[in-house]
Formats: structure tokens, C-alpha cells, sequence
């Protein structure tokens, strides 16, 4: 196995800034088939999901002070709640949208639970307090399937994964 | 980016269905059917296409054309087409109709024709886009069995027509099975595996969405499934066998058909059951309320079956037991169903442009639950009596009872003709949409 990037989040987690950002940067700057240890003062579950639907596995462990070392490796794709990700035929043009190059999120939406149509309303909305070129994500139950047609008249990108039991969206704001 | 459009079609559908069911039930009240009539009776033949392909097949056609392209996430392979099966349906629905009326007439077999014609395009079009969405899901693998059993049924309804109107294109003893089990079959395919299991289908999805209800329930949902696709399958076909020869063996495996039937519904209604138990919505709205209510007439009508047969009154039971289905379960779904998908596809019409940049009102904004609520009781009141009358045989509590149902359909027509046609604009109300 290739060596680890390590990165430590703890010092930013006490300090109260948002570890997201960095371990996204993180990632994106492994190389094909590196793993990831991070260490945080939490088991972050929610990201799990974030890291599993880009190809990661993960393997947990409690450290010293009841902190937490995580291992992400590269390999089988897993679905938002571990499951692995069902090859569903996908030539929805809106899937093939590629969201590499596109930078993290700068807001994140959970709308699991959520009845239709509120989170086609709360992702628009959302979007439009957005500036040129930045990234929602969301979590739905469900492709918002009444949602594509009004992204696509605002010009807004969309990259959506499909999950088992939901979909991951990546939403870029029209520059 | 694709995404799936509005259909252009689906409201059309849903208007002359609502006109059709009306027609039926004043035509009830007035006493031009059963049980004053005969069953065979021109008039009641009338009435109840009236109900199945006027009320219950445009509907559901409507409803699907709508519904598989978004549960597949694949758009609809031709609008177009849509719209032909639209006004093949309708129109061989009016000649058919004159068709009963005037027995026997040409009309009946050009009806049924131009009927099947429109299934046929409807099957084709749904069919090609439930093949780009594969792998199915639960509720367009109901659906898949669904439109087979309406190709089936409709295939049997113009082999009537024929026979009826020309009958030296059949053997005379050919004749004879058509119109006794051929009848069955007609009856078991067209309930059963096209209206019944496009409405389970449906109604998984549709009240799941909407109660917010897990999806993985269990076993239950699945099994229910397959026993109840299987057996109206394993059923019908050994009833065909039964009509060319007489065969023990196939008896027996019609016998075990309905029993697979009977209990698949039986784990439907205990997975609906779940499906309301585990909901995480506290407050339902009228469409879930009265969707589980029109369950309860399955529930009824699965009852009756089971003491029918205890009894072996299975015959004398049929007509109020296709009464319970029909009118208790599968219209009463449907109409409160029709109370959300129109206001919904309304609402995205009308403010899809807008959303986010300015505030607009919320789905529920655009119904009065408050005056549709009663209706809907009215409704389901009057398909108790009515299943009552059809226990008992009479025609007074019939009658009563499709007054009332009638009352009911045409109160809850008119909620949703003012969804379409709002006195006043609605208003956002104070609650935030988010």
C-alpha cells in the first residue's frame, strides 16, 4: 500500500473553522491510489458518505483522548449509506456532467425527508443567494426530477450520483 | 441535463375521466343499470365501461404517462404519442358506449378497435421508456405487470365485440367459452392485473413520497408483489387453458394462483400498514388520509372474498365484490390521488419559473382541505352503502349509494377544478415553503 497523506484537523475543529474544505483539498491533491489518514475529534460519519461516493473506503479507529484516526482507501465505490453504489445505466446527460474541477462546496443542503417539492424549492432558492461559479451540495431522497428542467433555463450545472437509497447533487452556479 | 417535463397530456386525460365516472354514476342514480337492470343489460354494459375505460383506464394512462418517466428518470419517448392514445381511447370509449346502447352493432367491434389501438400505442411508449430506466424498481416492476394485463383484458373486451357482432368469424362453441370464462378472464385481468396492480404500484410510491415512509419495509412489499403479479398470472392463464380443454392439473394450479392472490394482498395491506406506521410525517394531508381509507375498502373487499368462499357464495358475492374494488378501493384512490398530483403538477406550472427568486405559495396553498375533506367522506360513504346494496340486492340502497358517491365526486371535481381555476390568486401563507 502507498504511503498515507496525513492530515491532522484537530487544532482547526477546537479552533472552531469548518475541516470540509480542507480535507476535500486534501483529497483532491492524493495521488491515483493513495489513502488518506485523518485524524479529528470526532468520528466524522457524514463524510463517510462524502468520501465513499468518490471511491473510498474507510476503516475507523479511537486514538489517544478519545480522538479519532480514520483511513480512507481507494477502491470499491460505495453508496451513500456504505452500500455499494448500483451500476445503473446513466446516460442522463445530467449524470455525465463531470464535476472534476469544480471547487468544494461552499453550501451544503440536506433535504432528506423533505416532501416534493421542498427541496427543489430550498436548492433554488439556495442558488439564488449564490455567486458565479460556486458549488451547492445536496442530499435528496430522490432525483428531483422537476428540478433539471429549471436548473437547465437558469444555466446552472448539474452532477448528480445515485445512490441506493437517494442521490448526491453537485449543483455549479452559472458563471 | 434532462429531467422530465410536464406532460402536456395528462390533465386531459384526467378531465374526460372525471367527466366519464360522473356520467356512470348519474346514470346509477337514475337507475339505468344494475341491479335493475340485468348484468348483461346494454345499459349496464354502458355503465361499467363507462367506469373501466372512460373513468379508470384514461386516468390511469394519463397518470403513467406522467408517472414511469419520473420514477425512471427517463423522459417519455413520445408526447406525441401520448396524445394519439389519448384520442384512440375516447374516442372508441363514445362509439363503444353507443355500441352497448344499440347491441348489436358495428360500433362495438370499431370501438373496441380503436380502444386497443390506443393500448397498444400507450404499451409501446410506456413500455420503451420502463426499458431505458431498467433496473426496475418496485413500483414500475407493478407497472410492467400492469400494462401485460391491459393489453390482455382490452385483447378479450374486442374477441367479445366480435363475437358479439359478428359471429361467424368464431366456432360456435368458441363462442361459448368467450362469453362465460372469457368473461372471467376479462374481469380478473382488467381488475386485478391492470387497474389492481397499477394501483399498488402507484400507491407504494405515491404515499410513501408524500407520508414520508422508509421504502426498505421489508420483505413484505416485495413478496406481495410477486405473489400477486404471479397469481392473477397463474390464474388467467390456467382459466384460458380451462376454456380449450379440460385438464385437473391446470384446475389445480388456477386454484393455487388465487390463493397466491389472496395472500399477496393480504401482504400488501400489511406492508401499507408498515408503510404508515413508519411514517415520519405526523400530519397527513387528504391525499394519504384518504388514500389509506380507499386500502381499507381493498381490505373489505379481500374479507368478503375469504367469507365468500368459506361459504362457496363466491357467485352471488361477485357483483358487490367488484363493487368494493371498483368503486371502494380503486376510484376511491384514485380520486385522492388526483388531489395531489393535480395541484402538484399545477403548482409547477404556475410558479416552476419563479421558484427561489421570489416567494410563492406552497402546494397545499392551492387546495381547500378544509371543504374537500367531507366530500371525500361522502364518498366513501356512499361506496359503503353502495357495497351494501350490492350484498343485499337492492336497488334502493344502490341507488342511495351512488347519490352519494356522485355528491362526493362531484364536490371533490370541483376542488380541483378551482386548483386549475382559482377564484382568487393564492397566497403564500405564513409558514415558509423551505
Amino acid at each position: 500500500m502507498m504511503e498515507p497523506k496525513i492530515l491532522d484537523v484537530r487544532a482547526d475543529l477546537k479552533a472552531g473553522r469548518e475541516p470540509l474544505p480542507m480535507i476535500m483539498q486534501a483529497v483532491k491533491g492524493l495521488s491515483p491510489g493513495q489513502p488518506l489518514l485523518l485524524r479529528a475529534t470526532f468520528e466524522p460519519i457524514p463524510l463517510y458518505r462524502v468520501l465513499g461516493m468518490k471511491g473510498y473506503g474507510h476503516e475507523a479507529k479511537r486514538i489517544e483522548d478519545g480522538d479519532w484516526e480514520i483511513l480512507f482507501s481507494p477502491g470499491e465505490k460505495r453508496g451513500l449509506f456504505g452500500h455499494r453504489s448500483k451500476a445503473a445505466p446513466d446516460d442522463d446527460a445530467a449524470a455525465k456532467t463531470s464535476a472534476e474541477g469544480w471547487p468544494a462546496p461552499v453550501r451544503t443542503l440536506d433535504n432528506r425527508g423533505l416532501t416534493p417539492p421542498e427541496p427543489m424549492i430550498r436548492i433554488l432558492s439556495t442558488l439564488e443567494e449564490m455567486g458565479p461559479g460556486e458549488v451547492l451540495e445536496a442530499f435528496n431522497d430522490r432525483e428531483p426530477q422537476f428540478l433539471y428542467p429549471e436548473l437547465r433555463e437558469r444555466g446552472h450545472s448539474i452532477h448528480v450520483e445515485k445512490q441506493d437509497q437517494g442521490a448526491h447533487l453537485l449543483i455549479r452556479h452559472s458563471d | 441535463m434532462n429531467g422530465v417535463e410536464v406532460s402536456p397530456w395528462t390533465l386531459r386525460y384526467v378531465a374526460v375521466a372525471v367527466a366519464s365516472f360522473l356520467l356512470a354514476q348519474a346514470l346509477m342514480v337514475l337507475g339505468l343499470s344494475y341491479p335493475i337492470r340485468p348484468l348483461a343489460a346494454p345499459a349496464t354494459l354502458a355503465t361499467v365501461h363507462l367506469v373501466t375505460i372512460g373513468w379508470l383506464t384514461l386516468l390511469m394512462l394519463g397518470v403513467l404517462h406522467q408517472f414511469i418517466p419520473v420514477i425512471g428518470a427517463k423522459r417519455l419517448h413520445s408526447q406525441a404519442a401520448s396524445g394519439v392514445t389519448f384520442w384512440l381511447v375516447a374516442g372508441g370509449l363514445v362509439l363503444l358506449v353507443l355500441g352497448f346502447l344499440s347491441m348489436p352493432s358495428l360500433l362495438l367491434p370499431i370501438g373496441g378497435t380503436l380502444v386497443l389501438a390506443g393500448v397498444l400505442i400507450a404499451v409501446w411508449n410506456l413500455g420503451v421508456t420502463l426499458a431505458a430506466s431498467r433496473p426496475l424498481r418496485l413500483p414500475a416492476l407493478y407497472v410492467t405487470a400492469s400494462l401485460c394485463f391491459l393489453t390482455l383484458t382490452v385483447l378479450l373486451g374486442v374477441s367479445f365485440a366480435v363475437a358479439l357482432t359478428l359471429p361467424e368469424v368464431f366456432a360456435p362453441a368458441t363462442i361459448g367459452a368467450l362469453l362465460t370464462r372469457g368473461i372471467a378472464l376479462h374481469l380478473l385481468g382488467g381488475i386485478g392485473g391492470w387497474f389492481g396492480l397499477t394501483a399498488m404500484g402507484v400507491a407504494d410510491r405515491l404515499l410513501a413520497m408524500f407520508a414520508l415512509a422508509p421504502e426498505d419495509r421489508g420483505r413484505a412489499r416485495h413478496w406481495a408483489f410477486w405473489l400477486v403479479s404471479v397469481g392473477i398470472g397463474a390464474s388467467w392463464l390456467a382459466g384460458l387453458i380451462l376454456t380449450l380443454m379440460p385438464s385437473p392439473v391446470v384446475q389445480d394450479i388456477g386454484m393455487l394462483g388465487w390463493g397466491a392472490l389472496f395472500i399477496g394482498v393480504a401482504l400488501y395491506l400489511f406492508d401499507m400498514r408498515e408503510l404508515f406506521r413508519r411514517r415520519r410525517r405526523r400530519e397527513l394531508e387528504a391525499n394519504a388520509v384518504f388514500g389509506r381509507v380507499s386500502l381499507w375498502a381493498l381490505g373489505v373487499a379481500a374479507a368478503m372474498t375469504a367469507f365468500a368462499g368459506v361459504l362457496s357464495q363466491f357467485a352471488s358475492l361477485a357483483p358487490a365484490l367488484v363493487y368494493a374494488l371498483l368503486v371502494g378501493w380503486l376510484s376511491g384512490l384514485a380520486l385522492s390521488q388526483l388531489y395531489k398530483i393535480v395541484p402538484f403538477l399545477t403548482w409547477l406550472e404556475r410558479y416552476g419559473k419563479t421558484l427561489g427568486k421570489t416567494r410563492v405559495p406552497r402546494v397545499q396553498d392551492l387546495v381547500v382541505e378544509r371543504r374537500a375533506r367531507p366530500m371525500f367522506w361522502l364518498y366513501f360513504g356512499g361506496a359503503a352503502v353502495g357495497t351494501l346494496g350490492m350484498v343485499v340486492v337492492s336497488e334502493w340502497l344502490l341507488r342511495l349509494g351512488a347519490l352519494l358517491t356522485l355528491v362526493g365526486t362531484l364536490g371533490i371535481a370541483r376542488e380541483i377544478w378551482l386548483v386549475r381555476h382559482p377564484k382568487t390568486e393564492p397566497v403564500p401563507s405564513d409558514r415558509q415553503s423551505a
